[in-house]
């Protein structure tokens, strides 16, 4: 293999290492993505509690 | 004296059978209520870069309209064409899929191969099988990636599976199939609603849980040693073979790992007919599948978590949840009927749990798919039903159906009619089965082109689904004949 495609190796496992982590840390949208759905269901029964109790 | 005693088992018991329809609803809460862990639990800190050499085999039978965009598509993967092949196992078409696949051989001399054979229309796992012996006779293939002929690659897609494969523990990564239709219509649209909660959401879950129910049929990669140790073929005994691989995989100690970042397009049936053909094949697999591993089903083991309490509730629920609806409204029946004051308190525990669960699951699910869940934004909100819809709405703010909005009007439910309203609320879920199955009956006719949409809507997506799975039920029951029929694909995905 030459030096070029050596290069070019480490430079995609570069990219995707970065890639990876980016999609890692992403993963941590699950938390306020799911406190906005509790906080949907909350509207709905503060609602209920408010107008239909 | 003895009547009394009897009258208050019957009570019990009819509230048991109500509660069957509260197990879907909590499995259900359990499963998404597990997805935010997926920030802190999940696969990624053990992936790391790795290009194995891919071996794709693709299974096809008449597939001239999508065959050749989905090699271009494979081509242009952002992954070394020097660690690519792509196997086109020809199951005798007759169509020009041979001659479609032979050109693209000439465009991508070694590494596209054309694989016919001149006797087919055993199925898919036959056809799959029939490319992974070839594959399987040297030692170039490191990594197996089985899909369909239609589904369309995202250019990151298979580099985000085989990232997975740095771990040596893992045997198989699935990626996410997204409805991928151009010019989608309203079935589509809940196919594409249905798959983001069931796989950017739920498999996410499963991942947390350590149990995966089924690889995506169009896109699974496995590990040569996976691939060998479960027998270096495709289960032919299965409609389900998809999920009988996924089980092999996690039952012989490796696991199954769900990638919801690496993105698939496919193209997903658009009429009530195609898709009750296709999912029948599924529920009538899964049945077979139900039944074969009858010796996994919560047994927790060292080797696998098939067997825990949580991956089976998940499992029997999805599968047994008409039966539970069913059951439920037999109770709430049975007690109305009884005039116990339990009825009203019953259906309004279980239906405000249901609404607050399908809410949650809802807001929480389409977040996950931003994307596919804009696009079908209508049947997002639409999803449960409009007439479960306003079940939900009388348990959850009392009086507003039976009072307030007939007030609206003038009118006042006497109290015959309040009786009547609420046995028809009561057994809603039946007949919202029925409903779906009307939808389907009607579709072919000049009047089913508008009432079986406006039907799914009323009655749900979800309806519609559970009248599959009972149809699934009585076919079983009659030992009918289980087939393969392929689900046709016209190239609706655009490259």
């Amino acid at each position: 293999m030459s030096e070029r495609d050596d290069g070019a190796d480490d430079l995609r496992e570069r990219t995707i290492m970065a890639e990876l982590q980016r999609d890692r840390r992403n993963e941590h949208r699950l938390i306020p993505q799911t406190l906005i759905a509790f906080a949907v269901v909350a509207i709905l029964v503060v609602i209920r509690q408010v107008f239909f109790a | 004296m003895i009547a009394d005693i009897l009258l208050v088992a019957l009570e019990y018991f009819l509230l048991l059978l109500v509660a069957t329809g509260a197990i879907p609803v909590a499995s259900q809460a359990y499963s998404f209520l597990a997805i935010p862990l997926h920030a802190f639990i999940n696969h990624y800190k053990k992936a790391a870069p790795t290009l194995p050499r891919v071996a794709i085999v693709i299974p096809a039978w008449n597939e001239a309209a999508v065959i050749g965009s989905s090699i271009d598509r494979l081509m242009a993967l952002d992954y070394p064409r020097n660690r690519l092949r792509v196997f086109v196992v020809d199951d005798a078409s007759t169509d020009e899929t041979p001659q479609i696949v032979e050109r693209k051989e000439q465009e991508y001399p070694g590494s596209v191969v054309h694989l016919r054979r001149e006797k087919g229309g055993q199925g898919k796992a036959h056809t799959l099988n029939h490319g992974i012996a070839i594959v399987l006779q040297d030692d170039w293939m490191e990594a197996l990636l089985v899909m369909d002929a239609d589904v369309k690659y995202q250019s990151d897609s298979l580099r985000r599976m085989t990232r997975h494969f740095a771990d040596p523990e893992v045997g198989a990564v699935s990626a996410y199939i997204r409805e991928g239709s151009a010019d989608k219509n309203y079935l589509t649209r809940f196919i594409g609603v249905e798959y983001v909660l069931s796989q950017p959401a739920s498999r996410r879950a499963q991942n947390v849980l350590g149990a995966q129910a089924c690889l995506a049929g169009g896109a699974q990669l496995h590990t040569r040693e996976n691939l060998l140790a479960i027998g270096g073929r495709i289960d032919t005994t299965s409609l389900a073979e998809d999920t009988v691989t996924t089980f092999e995989t996690q039952l012989h100690g490796r696991k199954v790992v769900f990638e919801p970042l690496a993105i698939v397009l496919a193209e997903e049936p658009d009429s009530i007919r195609a898709l009750w053909k296709q999912r029948l094949r599924w529920a009538r697999g899964n049945v077979s599948v139900t039944s074969r591993y009858r010796k996994v089903w919560f047994r927790p083991s060292p080797v696998h978590k098939l067997g825990t309490i949580s991956f089976g509730l998940i499992w029997f629920s999805l599968w047994l949840l008409p039966v539970g609806m069913v059951l439920s409204s037999i109770g709430l029946l049975g007690l109305l009927l009884l005039d116990s004051e339990m009825a009203a308190l019953i259906f309004r525990a279980l239906w405000i749990s249901a609404a607050c669960t399908y809410v949650f699951i809802l807001a929480l699910g389409s977040q996950t798919d931003p994307r596919a869940s804009g696009t079908g934004w209508r049947e997002v909100l639409t999803f449960p039903g409009v007439i479960n819809m306003v079940v939900m709405l009388t348990a959850f703010f009392p009086g507003l159906v039976e009072v307030d909005i007939p007030a609206l009007f003038g009118l006042r439910l006497t109290e015959h009619g309040l009786f009547i309203l609420t046995v028809c609320i009561y057994v809603w879920i039946p007949f919202s089965m029925v409903g779906a199955w009307f939808a389907k009956l009607v579709e072919p006719t000049w009047i089913g082109r508008f009432l079986s949409p406006l039907l799914i809507y009323l009655v749900g997506y979800g309806s519609l689904l559970c009248a599959i799975t009972v149809d699934s039920y009585i076919k079983e029951l009659r030992h009918a004949e289980a087939k393969w029929d392929k689900t046709e694909k016209t190239g609706r995905v655009l490259a």
